[in-house]
């Protein structure tokens, strides 16, 4: 990054048909037709199916060992990993907590599908965030989930029962729509209005892109990428503190995790560590910096 | 001090998180003290007379707010100033606002902190102490 002036900024209107595809996501996710893995792995509990928290949770390359990226799980047992490239293996480690489970080994469990067992996998180019769903058997007693308890308690079998709920009744309106529109010879104007409805969101299903993970740097004229700046999360509740942070990649993309909120993001050189530019950004319930940021250099 | 050492306690009851950081600061060449509960943590800071302290808000016996409210209500300038750096996985505005009011010196959210970016913040918090 070089020149005399630069800013940055959420350009509206892009990031306008960004907000419309959280919000038709949330839709389609409330409906059972896609599910929220899409936007975090979560570490749990294979026992009480509560999240853990803190697990370190590593992005290994199968081949050399080496690490491609660490974090550790938030309150709600969230992890995830912008993905490169490549075969991988992912380890959690946490005290008390053994992984991989050897209670729970099917590829779904209740409220928890698409589960990692310690197996190795690849990643393709284009791949967006790496977040599976990650079972951990517990050693005995562990303080920190019993305290845990107040601040954050996930009523399992209640929202296993209401995604079920969900599903059987959108199903059952489809069919009985449907129903009522061929016994009525497509005469009932209501029963093909429903079934229209239906329609549509199975195309919403079809067409909408999934919500993606992983914010953008771009220039603001030529539009390509901008890789080496260093985002940096502040409130201005809070001087000073740095509520999260990453570094663009070459091809612009980077994964900046927050707790939903308002923040300024502030932008750096990651070299010289000098800030260039600030604007303003909201975190979703996502938890994360998934705008297109645009820099004006000049 | 302590050989010419500066002194570091980790108060954090994740013993494998714990001794990662520990670990992480030995090598910087500092002497670390791990505590994994408020009482360890308050005992230790009285013995040791650290030049900084990584707190963890959730821990068992005495949580993370009170061994700071002991902290700074110590009789002794040197206890009651001592540096301390807030690592935790608790991010309301409610709880960040109670520690500050307890004069941190920083505050982080673990699960969205680079741990590069912490050491080198806790290091330059070290360099300035004493």
């Amino acid at each position: 990054m070089s020149g005399k002036k630069i800013n940055i900024t959420v350009p509206v209107f892009s990031n306008l048909f960004l907000k419309l595809t959280v919000l038709l996501n949330r839709l389609l996710v409330l409906l059972q037709l896609r599910e929220r893995r899409r936007f975090w792995g979560v570490v749990y509990d294979s026992l009480s199916k509560q999240p853990l928290d803190p697990v370190k949770v590593s992005l290994v390359y199968a081949d050399t060992g080496k690490v491609e990226g660490a974090c550790i799980t938030d309150l709600e047992g969230r992890y995830g990993f912008l993905a490169r490239p490549g075969k991988f293996k992912i380890f959690a480690q946490r005290t008390n907590y053994i992984f991989p489970s050897k209670f729970i080994t099917a590829s779904s469990d209740g409220i928890y599908s698409h589960l990692y067992h310690g197996e190795f996998f690849n990643l393709s180019e284009g791949a967006d965030v790496v977040a599976p769903n990650i079972p951990m058997d517990p050693q005995g007693e562990d303080w920190n989930q019993h305290a845990k308890q107040g601040i954050v308690y996930i009523h399992f079998y209640f929202q296993l029962f209401f995604k079920m709920l969900v599903a059987v009744l959108f199903w059952f309106g489809f069919i009985y729509l449907s129903a009522v529109a061929v016994l009525q010879n497509f005469k009932s104007l209501p029963a093909l209005a429903g079934v229209g409805i239906y329609f549509f969101v199975f195309l919403l299903e079809l067409w909408l892109p999934k919500l993606r993970l992983f914010g953008v740097l771009l220039d603001g004229k030529g539009k390509w990428p901008i890789s080496g700046v260093k985002f940096e999360l502040l409130n201005r509740k809070f001087p000073g503190m740095i509520f999260g942070s990453a570094v663009s990649r070459e091809d612009g993309k980077f994964f900046l995790r927050a707790n939903p909120g308002q923040y300024i993001l502030q932008a750096s050189d990651i070299s010289t560590g000098k800030a260039f530019g600030k604007t303003f950004v909201r975190v979703g319930s996502e938890g994360v910096v998934n705008q297109t940021i645009v820099c004006y250099n000049g | 001090m302590n050989n010419g050492k500066k002194i570091l306690i980790v108060v954090e009851d994740d013993g494998m998180l714990r001794k990662i950081m520990a670990d992480k600061f030995k090598t910087f060449g500092y002497e670390v003290f791990q505590a994994e509960d408020g009482q360890v943590a308050v005992d230790a800071i009285l013995d040791k007379k650290p030049d900084l302290v990584l707190l963890d808000l959730l821990i068992p016996k005495v949580d993370g707010f009170l061994v700071l409210e002991k902290i700074r209500n110590y009789p002794d300038a040197k206890i009651a100033q001592t540096p301390v750096v807030v690592l935790s996985n608790l991010w309301s505005d409610k709880d960040i606002l109670r520690v500050k009011s307890l004069k941190i010196d920083d505050y982080f959210v673990k699960a969205n902190t680079d741990m590069n970016q912490f050491y080198e913040k806790v290091q330059a918090l070290l360099a300035k102490a004493g």
